[in-house]
C-alpha cells in the first residue's frame, strides 16, 4: 500500500486491542522489514513490542474497541514502524517522573533500546514512532 | 533467530530428584502475551519444594518487561521459602534487558545483591 501522505512507500497493519494478536503483528513485521541480526532483531521488536502492549492497556482504560495500528514508513536507507492507539493519552513526562518503579517500565525499556523513538500524545490517542535501527545491536 | 522461524513459546520442566532441583528451560519468544503459560509452569514449581529453581533462557529469542516482571515473580517466591534462585541468559539481547532495568545482578554469574 502506498502512504501518499508523507511521499514514503509503507504499509498498515490493524490488529483488534488484544495482548494475543501483538505476535502475529510481530511476525508481519519482521517478513516486511530488512533482516537485520538477532541482538538487535531481538530489541527492536522488543520495544516494538512494549509500545504495543502499552497502546492495548490505553484502549483498555479508555474502552476503546477501534484496532491498534502499525504503520511501516519505508523508504530506501530510512524504515520505521509507527504504532498508533486511540487511547486518552499520557504525558511522556510523567514517564520520565515516575518513581514507583513500574508506571512506564516497559516504555522506559523501550527508549533505553531504541532512544530515537518520538512520542505525540493527546487525548485522541498516542503514537509512537520507532525507527528502524541502522546499524547491529541499536 | 531467523525473521522466518519464530519458535512458538514453550516450557519445559526438568526435575532432578536426586539434587533436589527444577529447571525451567523457555524456548520462543517470550512476551505478555505468553506470560499466563510461564506463570502456570512456575506455579507448578512450588507444588515440587525444590531447594533450587533455575530458568534457563538460552532459547528465549525476544523477551518484554512483562517477560522480566514474570521472571522477578518466580524468584521472589523462590527465594522468600529460603531456596535458590539461578537465572540464566547468556545472550546479548537478554543481558542488555537486565542491564537497562537495572537487573544484570540476578544474572548466574553476576554479583549477588
Amino acid at each position: 500500500m502506498n502512504d501518499s501522505n508523507d511521499g514514503l512507500t509503507g504499509f498498515r497493519i490493524r490488529i483488534p486491542p488484544e495482548i494475543e494478536a501483538i505476535p502475529y503483528a510481530r511476525l508481519i513485521l519482521r517478513w516486511a522489514l530488512p533482516v537485520i541480526d538477532d541482538t538487535t532483531t531481538a530489541l527492536y521488536y522488543g520495544a516494538v513490542t512494549e509500545v504495543a502492549t502499552n497502546a492495548i492497556a490505553a484502549h483498555g482504560e479508555a474502552e476503546a474497541s477501534e484496532p491498534i495500528e502499525f504503520q511501516v514508513h519505508s523508504a530506501v536507507g530510512r524504515q520505521s514502524i509507527e504504532v498508533r492507539d486511540h487511547g486518552t493519552g499520557f504525558d511522556p513526562l510523567d514517564v520520565d517522573r515516575s518513581t514507583d518503579g513500574e508506571s512506564g517500565f516497559g516504555l522506559n525499556i523501550a527508549r533505553a533500546v531504541c532512544p530515537n523513538l518520538v512520542i505525540k500524545s493527546s487525548s485522541s490517542g498516542t503514537s509512537v514512532l520507532l525507527p528502524f535501527p541502522q546499524s547491529p545491536s541499536l | 533467530m531467523s525473521r522466518r522461524s519464530v519458535q512458538r513459546f514453550d516450557v519445559t520442566t526438568e526435575t532432578s530428584s536426586a539434587s533436589n532441583t527444577v529447571a525451567l528451560v523457555l524456548r520462543g519468544e517470550f512476551d505478555s502475551s505468553v506470560v499466563a503459560t510461564f506463570d502456570a509452569a512456575a506455579s507448578a514449581v512450588g507444588a515440587l519444594a525444590p531447594d533450587q529453581v533455575t530458568v534457563d533462557l538460552e532459547a528465549v529469542t525476544m523477551m518484554d518487561s512483562a517477560a522480566i516482571g514474570a521472571l522477578m515473580r518466580l524468584r521472589k517466591a523462590v527465594i522468600t521459602v529460603g531456596n535458590n534462585f539461578v537465572l540464566l541468559a547468556p545472550q546479548q539481547f537478554q543481558q542488555r534487558l537486565f542491564a537497562v532495568t537495572g537487573l544484570s545482578h540476578i544474572i548466574q554469574g553476576a554479583n549477588q545483591d
